[in-house]
């Protein structure tokens, strides 16, 4: 094989390599959400959608009620989730920020969920009974907050809450 | 065509960078580390000179990232032992020195990362925290604004500590100082006595949507009284003495913590058997130093450890509540004060002229009886003139106590004013009403007041007129007609009843 053959395969190796590296959030979700379905199917669920989540964690980082017009004005389209991992090559998430872009202005923080804030009934009752673990339970709720049902859940109540007159 | 060896490895390399975040942490970097380092050799395999020493550099770099001056010394170890390629490097001096200098930068790099990402996360769960806490408070001082009635306010402080939208506590008691300052009682209690029920109220709070709002509107529902709790809860009494763990988180003004029962302590050992009790936190309610009461906090359900930084912050919610409560008992004390006459303790006539008006609407619709006594004192003026005033005070007060005590729970007492007072009689019939009338009249005439010989029929007494409420009649002509017959006891001897009746 030609000197510039071997060069182009180990190039493209190293392009792999580099790919397979900077694609880890990719990788550490998809391996997430096997992970949970096959969790999911172990305790007789269906699907994650199955999973009824709260709230009641959820972090305003605006003030409620609020009156300001760039923020009450904005339609739920305006709204945007960004999931907020903690390093590139070894991911994990820690919560999903819920993002505003108003007509005017710079792009607003409105909310926050953690992970490890998210919680569900049933898997509180898996942690009571010892069946899951901790580290499970982090792993299921991550999951679930990348979901793209569950990330539209959340910025309709955020919008609900901004639109209401009276705050929660 | 591509070597079968090249296909393996990226194979393997891409089926690790997978598989290893099945794995904790650790071994997630290990796993990475060495497929890269295998796929590394496989690439190296052919001389690619000086830009060998870039693939290895990129390695260690990676390995110091992943485990700091481990990662450093084991990758350049790794490679000068190891490694198999077709490169022909000199090791020494240079391009182990550059080796180890990358291993430096990237060692340097992960420090600062992990530092820097350390500090966020601390600096980010602690302003998320607050900012909780701040919409809690916020919310909490809403609804406390919006009643006055105790049970409500106790609800509202208890929810805000129990719910998932406030400080998510599994259970939260709420005992009350009693009169004497000296006795806490178990007042209102929020929570399960078991996991079942528990996780039960949480599904149901989840699967509503219901939020900290819902949680204090809805005070009456039934899955969120805690009959069991509440039970218990009010037959608890905790008498202060200097010897248990209360009393000294009262003395102190600040809340304590209990991670385990200390044998010693019985009001410890009295919460654990009653509410079974294992580790749990109480925080005193302190108005002006005055202790109100005191709140109980725990998880019986999810077992979670109490946190000092989790009780603190009831700390702001248990002064707000001592705040509205000492509020509420004022304007509760103000409100009585309001219906109430000064002297004797009974209804004043403001208070007397709704009521009537509300029994006789009440008589109306039910077609229920009604009737109404007023008394007036013989020979007052000559008991005061003889006695002085406040002889003559004392007069009503005893008077006012032996109407009290002959009148039945539904009957209403009240002082119309000067030495008259009226018994407002609702669902009694005029020959009922007669008999207390009567009853009265006869405790009053054997009653020892002061000086009473001094009276000119040698004894205090009262006369009293009667009159029945009839379909229609206005409240004016009611009082009317036992005025009549007041009037008519009054000229006919006095210290009699008489009983007005129509046409008579």
């Amino acid at each position: 094989m030609s000197a510039i053959g071997t060069a182009l395969q180990s190039g493209i190796l190293l392009l792999i390599a580099a790919f397979a590296l900077l694609s880890s959030r990719y990788g550490y979700s998809l391996n997430l959400r096997m992970f949970a379905k096959r969790q999911m199917k172990r305790f007789g669920y269906k699907s994650l959608k199955d999973l009824k989540f709260s709230f009641d964690r959820m972090i305003y980082a605006i003030p409620l009620p609020t009156n300001q017009p760039s923020i009450k004005q904005a339609k739920m389209e305006s709204y945007r989730i960004v999931e907020d991992f903690d390093s590139w090559i070894y991911p994990q998430l820690n919560g999903i920020r819920v993002l505003l872009t108003p007509k005017q202005g710079e792009e607003l923080l409105i909310a926050y969920v953690s992970t490890e804030q998210f919680r569900m009934p049933s898997l509180d009752q898996l942690l009571i009974e010892g069946k899951i673990n901790r580290t499970t339970y982090r792993r299921i709720s991550a999951t679930k907050l990348t979901m793209l049902s569950t990330k539209t859940e959340i910025i309709e109540e955020v919008y609900s809450q901004i639109q209401n007159k009276r705050f929660s | 065509m591509i070597p079968l060896v090249m296909i393996t490895a990226v194979v393997l390399f891409l089926a690790g960078s997978f598989l290893r975040f099945y794995l904790p942490l650790f071994w997630n970097k290990l796993l990475l580390c060495v497929c890269s380092f295998a796929l590394m050799e496989v690439i190296l395999k052919n001389d690619f000179g000086d830009f060998s020493l870039f693939i290895y550099g990129a390695f260690v770099l990676l390995a110091s990232y992943s485990f700091s001056w481990y990662g450093v010394c084991g990758s350049v170890i790794l490679i000068a032992a190891f490694s198999s390629g077709g490169t022909d490097i000199q090791w020494y001096p240079m391009p182990l020195i550059t080796l180890l200098l990358t291993g430096v930068v990237g060692t340097i790099f992960h420090r600062q990362l992990r530092r820097k990402l350390a500090l966020e996360t601390v600096w980010q769960t602690q302003m998320y925290k607050q900012s909780r806490h701040l919409s809690i408070l916020k919310e909490i001082g809403i609804a406390i604004q919006s009643t006055m009635e105790p049970g409500k306010l106790l609800h509202i402080i208890l929810t805000a500590i129990t719910a998932g939208y406030g400080l998510g506590f599994n259970r939260a008691l709420l005992f009350l100082m009693d009169e004497s300052d000296s006795r806490l009682k178990g007042e209102l209690g929020i929570g399960s006595m078991n996991e079942q029920e528990g996780m039960c109220i949480w599904n149901a709070v989840v699967s509503d949507r219901m939020n900290l709002g819902d949680f204090i509107a809805m005070k009456d529902n039934t899955h969120v009284r805690d009959y069991e709790l509440n039970d218990l809860l009010r037959a608890t009494v905790i008498t202060l003495s200097s010897n248990h763990f209360i009393q000294r988180a009262i003395t102190e003004q600040k809340p304590y913590l209990v991670r385990s029962i200390d044998p010693t302590d019985y009001v410890q050992i009295m919460l654990s058997k009653i509410f079974h009790m294992n580790s749990f936190a109480v925080v005193p309610m302190l108005n002006q130093g005055k202790a109100v009461g005191i709140i109980v906090v725990d998880n019986n359900i999810n077992h979670e450890p109490i946190d000092i930084e989790e009780v603190d912050s009831i700390i702001p919610l248990a002064a707000q509540a001592s705040i509205a409560i000492e509020n509420s008992r004022l304007y509760k004390r103000t409100q009585q004060m309001s219906i109430t006459d000064g002297l004797t303790g009974l209804y004043n006539q403001r208070y007397m002229q709704e009521t009537l008006h509300n029994l006789a609407v009440q008589a109306d619709s039910k077609g229920s009886p009604l009737s109404l006594i007023i008394l007036d004192i013989d020979f007052f003026k000559h008991y005061n003139d003889t006695n002085g005033h406040l002889e003559g005070n004392k007069v009503l007060i005893e008077l006012a106590d032996i109407i009290t005590g002959s009148v039945g729970k539904l009957h209403v007492p009240c002082r119309f004013g000067g030495e008259e007072f009226v018994v407002l009689l609702p669902e009694t019939s005029r020959d009922e009403a007669q008999r207390v009338a009567e009853l009265i009249r006869s405790k009053v005439e054997r009653h020892p007041f002061h000086n009473a010989k001094a009276q000119p029929d040698e004894r205090v007494t009262v006369s009293v007129g009667l009159a029945a409420y009839r379909h229609g009649m206005s409240i004016q002509q009611l009082q009317d007609r036992a005025d009549t017959a007041l009037y008519e006891a009054k000229r006919s001897g006095k210290n009699q009843v008489v009983v007005f009746r129509e046409g008579a």
